[in-house]
């Protein structure tokens, strides 16, 4: 199947330390690809990295066939055709919730009359059942709904590639499903693929298709969810059963003498 | 051989006494510790253990623990041995490292406010133009914001400012017979240096603070990535509306404060000189040439750029938490007002 994202021996630092080594994958029409890996294992930076927030040290991204180099800025046709939600929802808090999903449809289509917008944003909060928040403000909304609003202002364009942060952190269990169904009805109805970074197990294997984890700034795994689970990797087994790894700086114990 | 008796708690209460104790003991030779009584201890007891088994270790005599209860026992016998990772050393001592290193961010920051006053300029030219750009009626409400809401204290402070100057040059003139130059003095400082020089020392103060807080919030936040995600240039979105304004409000605040500053400086001319609205007013047109007020004019504007694209540099470059937001606040206040005094010195050379 056809590769819409490609990442190509990706290699990206923050000051003098060296975050991602060397990572490619790629993500194909349609599917869920899920960035997988410990707190602080480099996911966010490769998002970011991705999405061309920051520049890289070296390696390539193709976006739809259109390849960006380590220092390009992303094009805005290629920003048109991918929706970002952000971990922290990022609404901007002057805006409704109707006027953040209202933003990009105002960049791309200046000349759109504001009801015919309107009418889009209606339909887009209506997929992520957020339709009775329209005129709120971000301030007068709870974290999950901040979360669904988001997304829709992520999908307003219908875009072809989804990038999520963490959906599903710091939602309780209940709207952390939800928003994980959400995702899986999105894909399914409008066909958006997605590369979504998570470390939440259960919204793992409600959605994830493919994953790649990543170790020490290298892909330590991409596969299935299923190749994942049975893999015989230490790390991976402990991320799967959701063991923590013993690290320890202890030197050993104290040698009392008891005497009676 | 010294035995210490220990007693039936052992608690953060009473163990830093004991602590001495037992280490004085365990200096001059080997100590027993008799836990015949000891039945209960908190969470001070593991180092009380540890220092001392430590300090055994040290000096090389004996520390044998006698009669204590099997749970205790059981307790000390688990006690581990920690040895915690070095702190990572971050920065550098060498002063000329830290002088180069200072250095190139004044540079680096010199150019990031360069560029951003291109862009600003250019999608202030081009920004009509372009078919994707986003109306927010920001420039309105930055203007309000930052030029309205400011004028109060702006007008407050030139003017006391001014009554100040006017009060103390009358004193001296008067001194000499010269107190019908007061006003011709007095107007010329005025519109030409005090008026842009002090509103915009009070704009960088209160109004470009609230904007870098806002920016570093925004980028603190994710906004601005979020606005990059949309194919919006942050700089036409956040930057462009408040360049314009204040390219707008500062020359204008600043001629209306230096109005207030020379009404006060009337007060005294009135009061101390003797000398009347009139003859006041004669004083203030000679000794100002009309090109002044355009001289004043374009330092304001200058002014007033500098607020506007040091804070949004400052909000922008902000990452991290919280307190990001607060460090840009300072810095953009501290950058701006040292960047206005320089460029007015720069100007008082160019123009007088």
């Amino acid at each position: 199947m056809e590769e819409i994202l490609k990442v190509d021996h990706l290699k990206a630092s923050y000051g003098n330390e060296t975050i991602l080594k060397d990572i490619s994958f790629g993500v194909k029409k349609g599917e869920i690809r899920m960035v997988l890996g410990s707190s602080g294992c480099g996911k966010s930076t490769l998002l970011n990295n991705i999405l061309k927030f920051i520049k890289s040290d070296s390696g390539t991204i193709t976006y739809f066939s259109k390849q960006f180099g380590p220092k390009d800025g992303l094009d805005s046709e290629t920003r048109m055709r991918t929706g970002v939600l952000f971990q922290s929802g990022a609404l901007i808090a002057d805006l409704t919730v109707a006027e953040n999903a209202m933003l990009p449809l105002k960049r791309s289509m200046p000349y759109m009359p504001k009801s015919q917008m309107e009418a889009i944003v209606a339909d887009r909060l209506e997929k992520v059942h957020l339709l009775h928040a329209f005129h709120k403000y971000p301030g007068e909304i709870s974290g999950g709904m901040k979360k669904r609003a988001a997304l829709a202002r992520a999908i307003a364009l219908k875009p072809e590639l989804l990038f999520c942060d963490e959906p599903s952190t710091g939602l309780d269990p209940v709207t952390a499903r939800s928003l994980d169904e959400l995702l899986l009805e999105l894909r399914d109805t409008l066909g958006v693929s997605m590369v979504i970074v998570s470390h939440e197990l259960e919204s793992i294997k409600i959605i994830c298709d493919r994953f790649v984890y990543l170790k020490e700034g290298y892909v330590l795994m991409d596969g299935t969810l299923q190749e994942g689970m049975e893999s015989d990797d230490p790390t991976l087994k402990h991320f799967f059963s959701r063991q923590c790894p013993k690290e320890t700086y202890s030197t050993g114990f104290y040698n009392f003498e008891f005497i009676d | 051989m010294s035995t210490i008796l220990l007693p039936e708690t052992l608690s953060a209460a009473n163990s830093k006494v004991l602590l001495q104790n037992c280490k004085k003991q365990l200096c001059t030779g080997a100590l027993t510790l008799d836990g015949s009584q000891l039945k209960t201890m908190d969470y001070s007891a593991d180092a009380f253990f540890a220092l001392l088994a430590e300090l055994a270790e040290k000096t090389g005599n004996r520390l044998t623990l006698s009669h204590f209860n099997e749970d205790i026992k059981a307790h000390l016998k688990s006690l581990r041995k920690m040895d915690p990772p070095d702190r990572p050393v971050k920065g550098t001592n060498n002063v000329l490292e830290m002088l180069g290193g200072l250095g190139f961010s004044f540079i680096k920051e010199f150019v990031e406010v360069l560029i951003l006053l291109f862009m600003s300029i250019y999608w202030t030219v081009f920004g009509p133009f372009d078919k994707g750009k986003i109306h927010f009626g920001g420039v309105t409400k930055q203007m309000f914001k930052s030029g309205s809401e400011a004028m109060g204290i702006c007008f407050l402070f030139v003017g006391l400012i001014c009554l100040t100057m006017a009060l103390q040059s009358s004193v001296m003139l008067n001194a000499v017979g010269g107190g019908s130059y007061l006003a011709s003095g007095l107007g010329f400082l005025i519109f030409a240096e005090i008026g842009p020089l002090l509103t915009t020392i009070i704009l960088a103060g209160r109004s470009g603070s609230a904007m870098a807080a806002e920016i570093a919030n925004m980028s603190v936040c994710e906004e601005v990535k979020a606005i990059k995600s949309m194919a919006i240039p942050p700089v036409q979105y956040l930057v462009v509306p408040r360049f314009i304004a204040l390219s707008i409000t500062t020359p204008i605040l600043s001629f209306c404060s230096s109005i207030v500053g020379s009404l006060a400086g009337f007060l005294i001319a009135y009061f101390f000189c003797d000398i009347s609205f009139s003859n006041y007013m004669m004083g203030i047109r000679d000794g100002i040439a009309p090109i002044t007020f355009l001289k004043s004019s374009v330092k304001a504007l200058v002014f007033g750029w500098i607020v506007t694209l040091i804070a949004c540099n400052k909000g922008l470059n902000a990452h991290g938490g919280a307190e990001a937001v607060g460090k840009a606040t300072t810095a953009s206040v501290v950058s701006a007002i040292c960047s206005i005094v320089i460029a007015d010195t720069l100007f008082a050379f160019i123009f007088y």
